[in-house]
C-alpha cells in the first residue's frame, strides 16, 4: 500500500496511509501515515464504533492537509 | 514512475527469494520464509500538497481489503502467487448493495468486517464526511486490492499505473489507503 501511496503523490495526488503495523508499512517509505493501535481488519476503526472511525478518517484528512513534508506521521498517544 | 527504477536489481533477489520460500511455505513454514524476504528499497521522496482546502477536495478510497461483488464480479484470487500475475483490482461503487460484498483475503480476521463493514472500507464514514462537508467529494468507486504481494514487480508496472489513471481520470486530488 506504501507503494500505491507513493505512486499516487508521484502523480501529484496527495495521499494518507492508515498503519497499524508501523514496521511494514514504512519499509517502503509513505509520504503521510497515521499509525493507529488497532487491529488488521479493522483498520480504520472498531464495528460500529462510530466515533473511532472518523478519528481515524479525521487523522488522515488533516494529515493531508497539514502535512509539510515527506515522511509526516500522526500517531496514538501513549496510555 | 518513482519506484520501477529501483526494481532492477531488486526483481532478483526476489526470484531466488521465491524459489526459497516456496518449500517452506509448502511445509507450513511461512514465518521462516518472511523472515529472509527481500525488502523492497524506495528511494525518493513523492510528495503532493492540495492547492486548495480539503472541504472542497476530491478523495478516492484504497483498500487491500480484498473485496468484490457477489455475482457482478470474479471474487479475487486468494493467496498471492509468487510469479508474476499481475495483482487485481476490483471496483466497489459508493452506493454498493453492502450485503452484496464478500471478502476474498484469506489472511486477516474477516469477523470485524462482517459485523460493520466500515472497519476497513469505510463508506458511510467517507459519505457523512462528504455531506456535512468536511470533505469535498468522493470518486463514485473505490479501488480494491488483496494484500500480501511479496512480487511488486507487477504490482509497481501494471495494477498501481492502473489506478493512479483511474483517478486521474476521475479528478482525484488526495487518496486515503487502508491496508488490511
Amino acid at each position: 500500500m506504501s507503494l500505491t501511496a507513493r505512486a499516487l503523490e508521484d502523480a501529484g495526488i496527495a495521499t494518507a496511509l492508515v498503519s497499524v503495523m508501523e514496521p511494514l508499512s514504512s519499509a517502503a517509505r509513505p509520504p503521510r501515515q497515521v499509525i493507529r493501535r488497532l487491529n488488521i481488519g479493522a483498520t480504520v476503526g472498531r464495528p460500529k464504533d462510530l466515533d473511532g472511525q472518523r478519528l481515524t478518517l479525521a487523522r488522515m484528512i488533516s494529515l493531508i492537509e497539514e502535512a509539510s513534508e515527506f515522511g509526516a506521521i500522526t500517531r496514538d498517544k501513549k496510555e | 514512475m518513482t519506484d520501477e527504477a529501483s526494481l532492477e536489481g531488486w526483481h532478483s533477489q526476489y526470484k531466488e527469494w521465491a524459489e526459497f520460500a516456496k518449500s517452506l511455505i509448502s511445509e507450513g513454514k511461512a514465518k521462516e520464509a518472511f523472515s529472509k524476504y527481500p525488502w523492497f528499497s524506495t528511494r525518493g521522496e513523492p510528495f503532493s500538497r492540495l492547492d486548495k482546502p480539503v472541504s472542497q477536495a476530491r478523495f478516492g478510497l484504497v483498500t487491500t481489503g480484498g473485496y468484490s461483488i457477489a455475482d457482478e464480479q470474479e471474487p479475487m484470487r486468494g493467496y498471492p502467487t509468487f510469479g508474476d500475475e499481475v495483482p487485481q483490482i476490483r471496483r466497489i461503487p459508493l452506493d454498493v448493495d453492502r450485503s452484496k460484498l464478500q471478502i476474498n483475503h484469506p489472511a486477516y480476521d474477516h469477523k470485524y468486517a462482517k459485523e460493520d463493514i466500515n472497519c476497513n472500507l469505510p463508506l458511510d464514514r467517507l459519505s457523512e464526511y462528504v455531506e456535512d462537508g468536511t470533505i469535498g467529494s468522493m470518486s463514485p468507486v473505490t479501488m480494491v486490492l488483496m494484500g500480501l504481494q511479496p512480487n511488486v514487480a507487477p504490482l509497481i508496472r501494471e495494477t498501481i499505473p492502473e489506478i493512479v489513471a483511474a483517478f486521474k481520470a476521475d479528478d482525484v486530488e488526495a487518496a486515503l489507503l487502508v491496508p488490511s
